[in-house]
């Protein structure tokens, strides 16, 4: 018979880390003698990267399953709440230029095709806000829910902003004292295999510094930039695609409030610049600012002004005196993500521009398949492999369609970086084929295959329709019917905005209530 | 319920000597109100009169234990069908017009009154003062309030346990009348007796010496008193008093 999986070894304890012992050991019951051990090693040489603060919707069903209160993590992590992103002078460099993608899809969003309807009778509203109330909460800085709205439930779809230090030590807490993890503090030195050759043959144990060897019957790599077991052990190659997604390098700053009860966007902020763009995300205690670049289109020096002259409009003169963290990235993925006995996941699995706050949620979604899916025996493992790299390829490459739909969906032709961006050379073919679909229609589910998608239509739609993406009109005549129905969603939504932009408090309130009340379970 | 233009003033022999409280007409003040606050000591004698549930504080999320009188915002079925002078009145409302409030820090809480209430005046009534001195009515008042304070503090950690033991769940009242008008209510919390009965047996023990059991046995066996006042309002209707 073939070795029944027991022992799951997790090398590396940054969110990815975490994030797959969490969601592990909790499914498989790791603090009862009968369910699956699951050991994470983590070095104390090596820092965790410490960044990676926008998260989505899916954050909460992966906390929650994980036993996590929401009250604890927002307490513990200093959270804020997220309901989207604001893309600023992503469609023009113009000042006044902004639209929004918010995480509530469109009304209707599964019964009818909005846009034909907002297009035809554009009330100068912007799409998102015709068809979504989230964009006015975001512009008014209010709150997805209230104080008495239960744990993980919100009026509004949301996600969090999040400390990633804190969400680590947060979560290696709650894994270690909760979910019976075995965590060890120790640095891995060798990866032993079971044959000479070692791409044919399993990981048996990890030699750390001071621990010994740890043996497993599943391990996984977290280790991030250094991928210690997928890279450095089986050498499996790295796709880069620094030739569809130019951005290599991130220059990333903490910048306090000024004043305690300073207002927190309900939303990211990524404003567009010439050779890349800056994040801007406001957790309670501070805000977090980076702007990431094409170092081919512009130097380090001339990246860092641009921040600072970013910077400058919140805070003055302050500006000048920041000092930047410089993070280089090698935007790509691995060509396999699971060989034989070893899985990994984050960093160490792929990276990409953090556009769309996409890594925490491909590794949500990467422990979740692992736990989900995790072979009872080694001769299953195969089988399972085999599908997760399958999908992960997939994932992989809709992410990278989706973050280049940014850039050719832009107007901007201001500087090399974006006329570069519309190069068809630079284009996958998969995103060529589908835009060529939505010159004449809406994107919609049918467009995607997969059963968990990373990003549905409804956020192509917002990105193509926020920059006013060339449209051709289909000449079909709209039944009555649909019309009224557009119009009903229309009223409705207006009637919605109402109500929410008069019920919910500010962002600033809610946390500050979170803080001293804490949210129910019910 | 306080009224929306409320002006509490600290009661003082002089300024509210000539002050009287008309009798009875709380029943009439509150004949728009659809639940009040109960606390602890009065759960066993409330659930006698009406279903008794948890609901949330708008401002902090917190629980807190309510009787409730009508199903929707506004209504109160027991004064609309001339039952509430037959039933016991909780000290929440006993206690109004006046509230306990604390003005200076580390002084206590004082007794106010709500001058612009309307049950206030000087000509007929329960006098606040005879001769200058307080009056039985006023000490009976601030009798009631001093209990309903004590309440306030013994719900506070009734609550905690039920929080601490996740026996509390939502309950959504979805009722239809005999002349086909729907209502749902939501915002109502109950406690989930299955869940009590798992709670381990240590803290069985603590539950039943805090005499928690039977404030929960006496809070879910008021949950009948829902299905009376649906009877209620479907007569009511029927004869279009509402
Ligand atoms: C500029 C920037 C912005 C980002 N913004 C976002 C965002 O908004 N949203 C989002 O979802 N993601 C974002 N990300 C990505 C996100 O930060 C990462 O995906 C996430 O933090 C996961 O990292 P990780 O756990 O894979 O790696 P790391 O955090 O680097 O953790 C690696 C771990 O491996 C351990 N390790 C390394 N070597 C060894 C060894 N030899 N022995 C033992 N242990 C070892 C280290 O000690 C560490 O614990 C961003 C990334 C960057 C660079």
């Amino acid at each position: 018979m073939s070795k029944a999986i027991k022992h799951v070894v997790i090398v590396g304890g940054g969110s990815a880390g975490w994030i797959t012992a969490g969601s592990i050991s909790a499914k498989h019951n790791s603090k009862s003698k009968h369910g699956i051990k699951v050991t994470l090693i983590e070095s104390p040489d090596v820092n965790a990267i410490g960044v990676g603060e926008g998260t989505w919707p899916t954050m909460r069903s992966t906390l929650k399953k994980m036993g996590v209160s929401e009250t604890d993590f927002m307490r513990e992590c200093d959270v804020s709440f997220k309901q989207g992103s604001k893309f600023v002078k992503w469609k023009t460099d113009k000042e006044t230029d902004f639209y929004y993608h918010p995480l509530v899809p469109p009304q209707g969003y599964f019964d009818i095709d909005l846009f034909k309807h907002w297009q035809k009778n554009d009330h100068g509203k912007s799409f998102s806000d015709a068809v979504c109330y989230q964009e006015q909460l975001c512009e008014q800085g209010l709150a997805p829910k209230l104080i008495s709205s239960p744990e993980y439930a919100g009026v509004a779809n949301y996600a969090y902003h999040l400390d990633a230090g804190k969400f680590a030590n947060f979560l290696k807490k709650h894994c270690v004292d909760k979910l019976g993890v075995h965590y060890i503090s120790d640095h891995v030195e060798a990866v032993n295999n079971a044959c000479l050759d070692k791409l044919s043959g399993d990981i048996v144990s990890v030699t750390t510094k001071n621990h010994g060897d740890i043996c497993g019957d599943l391990f996984v790599d977290c280790t991030g930039f250094s991928a210690l077991l997928i890279d450095k052990h089986y050498k499996v190659p790295f796709i880069c695609k620094k030739d569809i997604l130019f951005i290599d390098t991130a220059l990333a700053v903490h910048i306090p409030y000024e004043n305690d009860d300073d207002a927190i966007a309900s939303h990211t902020i990524s404003t567009a610049q010439k050779s890349g763009w800056i994040w801007d995300i406001g957790l309670p205690s501070r805000r977090g600012v980076g702007h990431v670049y094409s170092s081919r289109h512009c130097s380090q020096k001339q990246a860092e002004q641009a921040l600072k002259s970013y910077l400058k409009e919140s805070i003055g003169e302050r500006s000048e005196q920041v000092e930047f963290r410089k993070i280089d990235i090698n935007p790509g993925f691995r060509e396999k993500f699971w060989l034989n006995n070893c899985v990994a996941v984050g960093m160490a699995a792929g990276f990409l521009e953090p556009l769309e706050a996409s890594a925490l949620i491909m590794i949500e979604l990467a422990a979740t398949t692992i736990s989900e899916q995790l072979p009872a025996n080694r001769s299953t493992m195969e089988i399972v492999a085999k599908q997760y790299n399958e999908r992960f390829s997939y994932n992989w490459d809709r992410i990278i369609d989706f973050l280049k739909l940014h850039y050719i969906a832009s107007k901007r032709d201001d500087s090399a970086f974006w006329r570069d961006n519309k190069n068809p050379q630079s284009i996958p073919e998969s995103l060529q084929e589908r835009i060529e679909l939505w010159r004449h229609r809406s994107p919609t589910e049918y467009d995607f295959s997969r059963k968990r998608e990373v990003f549905s239509a409804a956020s192509y739609q917002y990105v193509l329709y926020g920059m006013d993406f060339k449209f051709t009109h289909d000449n079909t005549v709209i039944d009555e019917a649909e019309q009224q129905m557009a119009q009903r969603l229309f009223t409705e939504n207006k009637k919605i905005t109402e109500r929410y932009l008069n019920a919910l408090p500010s962002n600033r309130e809610l946390i500050t209530k979170v803080a001293e009340f804490g949210f129910s379970k019910v | 319920m306080k009224s929306t233009r409320s002006k509490l003033e600290i009661v003082n022999n002089e300024k509210h000597q000539k002050l009287k409280i008309a009798i009875d007409s709380t029943l009439v003040k509150n004949s728009n109100v659809h639940m009040s606050h109960v606390v602890v000591q009065e759960i066993a004698e409330v659930a006698q009169y009406y279903p008794i549930f948890l609901s949330k504080d708008g401002e902090t999320g917190r629980f807190h234990i309510v009787a409730l009188f009508g199903l929707q915002v506004d209504e109160n079925i027991y004064q609309d069908s001339a039952l509430w002078q037959e039933c016991y009145l909780p000290l929440k409302l006993q206690s109004q017009p006046f509230y306990l409030v604390n003005r200076e820090q580390n002084k206590g809480p004082c007794l106010a009154i709500d001058v612009a209430d309307e049950r206030v005046q000087t000509q007929q009534g329960n006098a606040l003062f005879d001769n200058g001195k307080v009056s039985a009515y006023l000490k009976q008042q601030s009798n009631i309030l001093a209990e309903l304070t004590k309440g306030l503090i013994l719900n506070r950690t009734f609550i905690s346990a039920l929080v601490e033991h996740d026996l509390i769940e939502p309950i959504e009242l979805d009722i239809k009348y005999n002349n086909g008008e729907h209502n749902k209510v939501d915002g109502l919390y109950t406690i989930n007796k299955t869940k009590l009965e798992k709670v381990p047996a240590v803290n069985q023990k603590q539950f039943e010496q805090k005499g928690y059991v039977s404030l929960v046995s006496n809070m879910i066996s008021s949950l009948n008193h829902v299905a009376t006042l649906i009877d209620i309002k479907n007569e009511l209707l029927r004869t279009r008093k509402c």
